[in-house]
């Protein structure tokens, strides 16, 4: 119950606050004083794992420049499905939330507890195909190895 | 006379230095297989081919520098200088192409910070490369943490005295047991039990915060191997922060702190003398600079409000201590953070224990704590000199293990050392002040570059000027060896020119 309440509170502090600045991360980690405990708007590509905890989740948030921990109701981030890893692009979220420059629920850490998150593009597989140059020059070099193998064996 | 050293000479150089190349070649089966489970393809053909040309080129060099000669003491340290700059080189061939660097350059300051347990990291996009990448990133600063002479003797590629040279050259001069390839086969041993114990924890608690069991694993693995061998790469950007969890903190601290203990230390408590532990001039001293350098980081941090409670300042400060002073370079913080919110008091302390480190014969990097300890007892030992009058004998011990007494001959090889550690400190800020960086951080940099720490205000990144990142990779290198080992290599380059 206390939770829920604390949960409504923050969803009515943020919108009853003026209109969410997008911000990006290098501004918020350079004037992280300024923008303390207000709401902002913050857009990128979710990377890694979601990790859950308990009613809550933890999920990292890429703008190409920095990544910021995103902390929200595990709910609001079923809409994730895709997330950045080698030859995947995760999905593109806008996070609505108050930033934290040091919050106080999580030992101090700078993250963003988010109210509303909106996917804004899926993400996607990418390929690498593999070059057959190195194919050719794996076979050529593994028969050097062999014959340059054997003539150490004989000269030991 | 300096004696010019003869073809013999070199080809002793290149038939040890073929032989352990072949050893860091077949070491990349371990990634090579990663990029198998995780179906890597293109990655796995990187690996097959780096591996291919590493065991190649030291098979060459073998067949060109055949010889039964001997090796001698200057040999034992150009080789091992000359080793770490060749393994590095070889084992950022799959690094660079995999083309998640800039250049060869850069590639190269990511396999010299992994095998030295430095930590920096020049990867252009760190949250989207490879597991196999990941893989040889972090047993990179497993091999480079015990040693790559160590894993040599390990696996039989030296014998004997020549191990022993080599082995001294690697910044090493304590045995365990006096056998110099049991020594070497503790030092493997030790560090794999830890292996096992310490991934099953971190795997557990992984799970515990949130990730499936088998990123757990992969996630688990590849960060002890980072924290035991003090070494501080981590699979994503944010580092520890990536994880947001307190159990993985305080399990890392615990690994990192298991790390920067002495190997004679880990053997002696396991053949059951756990009165060393509080005995022991390394315990001791790194005890005292721990919580002096923790009051003066807290003291920073809580008097300047940078934290809005007293757990919060802890939780960051001891985590960033402990990752300092263990010389890993783990954060929990991001980077510009250092120097715009913490106080300059708590980054002078952070500064002072990356600057001490850790044990001797660890996996950690810095000054060492043997060596402080040393020279407090010698300044000790003058002191009542003075006091005391002329005629009076005044003898000063310390216990490593065993009770020594403090000789001067002791006190001038740690003297060298640290002084040595601290023109290195002064060159490199010096170094980034030249390039334009303001002299606090960029003395941060040094210190941290030179002990093998890892931790970064931010100077550097990918877009670092060529020449800062060559004297960074200089530091990171001598820092590794103790600089004895590029002394002797020094040495001898002007023995070739000089001598007769």
């Amino acid at each position: 119950m206390r939770k829920i309440v604390l949960v409504c509170l923050l969803v009515v502090r943020v919108w009853a606050a003026p209109a969410a600045q997008e911000r990006l991360s290098s501004e918020l980690l350079a004037l992280p004083r300024e923008c303390d405990n207000i709401p902002t708007l913050y857009r990128g590509e979710v990377i890694g794992d979601i990790l859950t905890r308990g009613e809550k989740v933890w999920f990292n948030v890429s703008d190409g420049e920095n990544v910021i921990g995103i902390f929200a109701p595990r709910e609001l981030a079923a809409e994730i499905q895709i997330t950045g890893k080698y030859l995947r692009r995760g999905d593109t979220v806008k996070i609505l939330g108050e930033f934290n420059r040091a919050c106080s629920e999580h030992g101090g850490e700078t993250d963003i507890h988010a109210v509303r998150i909106e996917k804004i593009a899926a993400g996607y597989a990418l390929t690498q195909p593999v070059s057959k140059f190195k194919i050719v020059l794996s076979v050529v070099l593994a028969l050097g190895v062999l014959v340059l193998g054997i003539l150490d064996r004989k000269r030991r | 006379m300096l004696i010019k050293p003869c073809l013999a000479d070199h080809k002793v150089v290149g038939f040890y230095l073929g032989s352990i190349l072949i050893g860091v070649g077949c070491v990349m089966i371990f990634p090579l297989l990663t990029a198998l489970v995780f179906r890597e393809w293109a990655v796995l053909f990187n690996y097959l081919l780096s591996g291919l040309f590493t065991v190649g080129g030291g098979l060459v060099l073998r067949l060109l520098c055949f010889t039964k000669k001997e090796i001698d003491w200057l040999h034992g340290l150009a080789i091992a200088a000359l080793l770490w700059l060749a393994a590095a080189a070889v084992a950022a061939l799959p690094f660079f192409l995999g083309g998640n660097y800039g250049s060869y350059l850069d590639a190269f300051f990511e396999a010299m910070n992994a095998l030295a347990t430095a930590g920096f990291s020049l990867a252009r996009d760190l949250d989207h490369i490879s597991a196999a990448d990941n893989m040889w990133r972090h047993l990179l600063m497993f091999v480079g943490g015990q040693g790559i002479v160590v894993m040599a003797l390990s696996f039989l590629m030296l014998h004997g005295s020549a191990g022993f040279k080599l082995y001294t050259g690697e910044a090493r001069e304590e045995r365990i047991v006096p056998n110099i390839i049991s020594t070497a086969r503790l030092i493997l041993q030790i560090s794999l039990v830890f292996l096992a114990a310490g991934t099953t924890t971190l795997t557990l608690i992984l799970h515990w915060d949130g990730l499936s069991w088998t990123q757990a694993f992969w996630h688990g693995l590849w960060l002890f191997m980072s924290g035991f061998s003090t070494g501080g790469f981590a699979p994503h950007t944010q580092s520890i922060l990536y994880y947001h969890s307190w159990r993985l903190e305080l399990a890392l601290l615990f690994f990192m702190f298991l790390g920067i203990l002495n190997f004679r230390l880990h053997y002696a408590v396991y053949t059951g003398n756990r009165r060393e532990l509080h005995r022991n001039i390394e315990t001791v001293v790194l005890f005292f600079s721990f919580l002096l350098t923790f009051f003066l980081v807290c003291a920073g941090l809580l008097y300047f409000r940078v934290y809005p409670g007293l757990e919060a300042a802890l939780r960051r400060g001891i985590f960033l201590l402990g990752s300092s002073h263990s010389t890993a370079g783990f954060t929990t913080i991001y980077t510009g953070q250092l120097f715009r919110e913490w106080p300059q008091l708590s980054l002078l302390a952070l500064m002072a224990a990356m600057a001490i480190g850790g044990s001797a014969c660890s996996t950690a990097g810095g000054i060492k704590a043997l060596r402080v300890g040393i020279l407090f007892k010698a300044l000790r030992q003058d002191i009542k000199r003075l006091l005391l009058p002329p005629s009076a004998v005044v003898a000063e011990r310390y216990h490593h293990i065993k009770n020594y007494f403090l000789d001067d001959k002791v006190v001038r090889s740690a003297a060298i050392i640290t002084l040595l550690y601290l023109v290195v400190f002064g060159l490199g800020a010096l170094a980034g002040v030249c390039y334009g960086y303001p002299f606090l951080p960029a003395l941060f940099e040094s210190i941290s570059a030179a002990t093998n720490t890892g931790l970064s205000c931010g100077i550097i990144t990918p877009g670092l000027p060529a020449g800062l990142k060559l004297i960074y990779l200089l530091e990171i290198w001598g820092g590794r060896l103790e600089f004895t080992a590029v002394l002797g290599l020094l040495a001898y380059g002007w023995a070739c020119l000089k001598g007769k």
